[in-house]
């Protein structure tokens, strides 16, 4: 480094904790066109959240960027998706999305809101979350769907840049999933781990030693019918549970992200009829 | 608390919650082992049992059920709160447990005590005999979280070497660990729900094709 910093020089710390805040919202409706056909209703992009569509004809499917590279303290990214009535919306990320160290402890806050019409397929398949050190956020999705309506979320989260050698030491992950069947809640799912969370992972109870985690639903008529295959692929740190009448519900846990991935993407393949979008397979 | 119901029988408050939270009381709690049998098939050890039931009384269902228990106990209609109790079972036999012993317990508050509940989760269940005869929350929700860890030490015996005074030691090192639970959830409502267990969620989704099993959960 070229600057010398004397003891009464504070800038240096002025310059490193002033991180501009990013917001971004997005929304993106899927409907059907006829004769099989898919297209996108609306399309709203704000700020830092922006959509990259995939072309193709049966489902309106693509990317959800979030250009800032990643969240910190006082980030906020909203994204909203809704698949109309019959139609097809299937949304991953472009990349793990980081979440960086913040520095005042404040959050920063990514929700997600999914509706699913009578007989419409919606797929929620972002890529892992890194939580890096020290980093601090606020989750949340809420999906509203039918009895007719097909599905599928996943949430893998990896805890540290483990390539690095990093554990989080410090840091705190809200998360909370809603989900509403014909007006109904459905499933409530909700997780607070706070201050040494790798500690926290270590116990028999909470983590067993992963330092990676999964949680994955899928709602559909035809829901049961995939638990007995799942089963089989599962390895023995996950399980899979027909919580209610066509809801399915999957944790997993793995020491590291490639191994939560190896373990995902059998059931997800299946759960997707092999058609998982290519971002997956990078 | 004044909630207009006559209240039956004259009876401390200490001791009616010590026969409602009993083992002895009939609603079936010995059958369910709350995923414990297959994490012990999965592996789990002695030396591991007691961080894996403060686990569950910190990070997961004591936790929750202690909330579920104040939120039930200040409503005269738990509907909402026995929704918010079955929506966050993460897994078939979870909901199956809770379901169980809150329908034998209704059962009994409805046929000895004269109270209008019926097919209430447990802890929902609790918390409306709670509010009817005027019993004390706080203390009602130590002895339940005390008798949950009591009944797993109990199902532990059955499944792993641990001899009666080790069980004892443990249920010992964890009772200070129920109050704590108790105290922690005073002033929250169900919106303040968390569950981190991910490994006892995971066992207890094993556990409902784990086979040879004796027990229901």
């Amino acid at each position: 480094m070229f600057l010398t910093v004397g003891p009464d020089i504070t800038c240096l710390d002025h310059i490193s904790t002033k991180q501009p805040r990013s917001h971004g919202t997005l929304l993106i409706t899927s409907k059907t066109l006829g004769d099989g056909r898919c297209g996108l209703g609306v399309l709203r992009q704000q700020g830092s959240a922006k959509f990259l569509s995939v072309s193709r004809r049966d489902a309106v499917e693509g990317v959800v960027i979030n250009t800032s590279g990643g969240i910190t303290g006082g980030d906020t990214l909203r994204i909203e998706g809704q698949a109309g009535e019959g139609a097809v919306l299937r949304l991953t990320t472009q990349a793990a999305e980081r979440i960086y160290s913040s520095n005042d402890q404040s959050s920063g806050t990514v929700s997600t809101h999914l509706t699913a019409a009578p007989n419409a397929r919606l797929d929620w398949l972002p890529q892992e979350t890194i939580l890096f050190d020290n980093a601090y956020l606020r989750r949340s999705l809420e999906a509203s769907i039918t009895s007719t309506s097909r599905f599928l979320m996943v949430e893998p989260v990896i805890f540290g840049r483990l390539a690095m050698g990093e554990t989080v030491r410090q840091g705190q992950l809200s998360d909370r999933i809603t989900i509403r069947r014909d007006g109904r809640i459905l499933f409530r799912d909700a997780t607070m781990l706070r201050g040494d969370i790798s500690a926290q992972l270590d116990r028999p109870g909470v983590g067993n030693r992963a330092r990676a985690m999964a949680f994955v639903l899928y709602a559909s008529p035809d829901a049961e019918a995939y638990l007995d295959r799942i089963r089989t692929l599962l390895p023995p740190t996950a399980g899979a549970s027909l919580v209610t009448t066509g809801a399915l519900v999957m944790r997993f846990l793995a020491p590291d992200g490639f191994g939560l991935r190896q373990a995902l993407l059998p059931v997800l393949d299946l759960l997707t009829g092999n058609d998982l979008p290519r971002s997956w397979r990078l | 608390m004044d909630t207009g119901a006559p209240i039956p029988m004259r009876t401390d408050a200490t001791i009616l919650l010590a026969q409602w939270l009993s083992p002895a009381f009939p609603v079936g709690a010995f059958a369910y082992s709350s995923g414990l049998e297959a994490a012990v098939a999965g592996g789990l050890i002695v030396d591991e049992l007691q961080d894996w039931l403060a686990d569950f009384l910190v990070h997961g269902t004591g936790r929750s059920d202690a909330i579920l228990i104040r939120a039930s106990a200040e409503t005269d209609d738990p509907a909402e709160v026995d929704e918010t109790a079955r929506a966050f079972c993460a897994s078939r036999e979870r909901l199956l447990e809770t379901e169980s012993i809150g329908r034998a317990f209704c059962l009994q508050l409805a046929n000895v005590w004269d109270l209008p509940v019926a097919n209430l989760t447990y802890p929902v269940a609790l918390g409306q005999g709670l509010r009817a005869l005027d019993l004390p929350v706080d203390l009602a929700i130590q002895m339940y979280l005390h008798a949950y860890v009591s009944n797993m030490i109990a199902a532990a015996q059955r499944l792993m070497p641990l001899g009666h005074t080790n069980g004892q030691r443990i249920l010992t090192a964890l009772t200070p660990l129920c109050a704590e639970v108790a105290e922690d959830t005073k002033g929250l409502g169900c919106d303040d729900i968390t569950s981190q267990c991910f490994a006892a969620d995971i066992a207890a989704m094993q556990h409902e094709v784990l086979s040879p099993r004796i027990f229901r959960t």
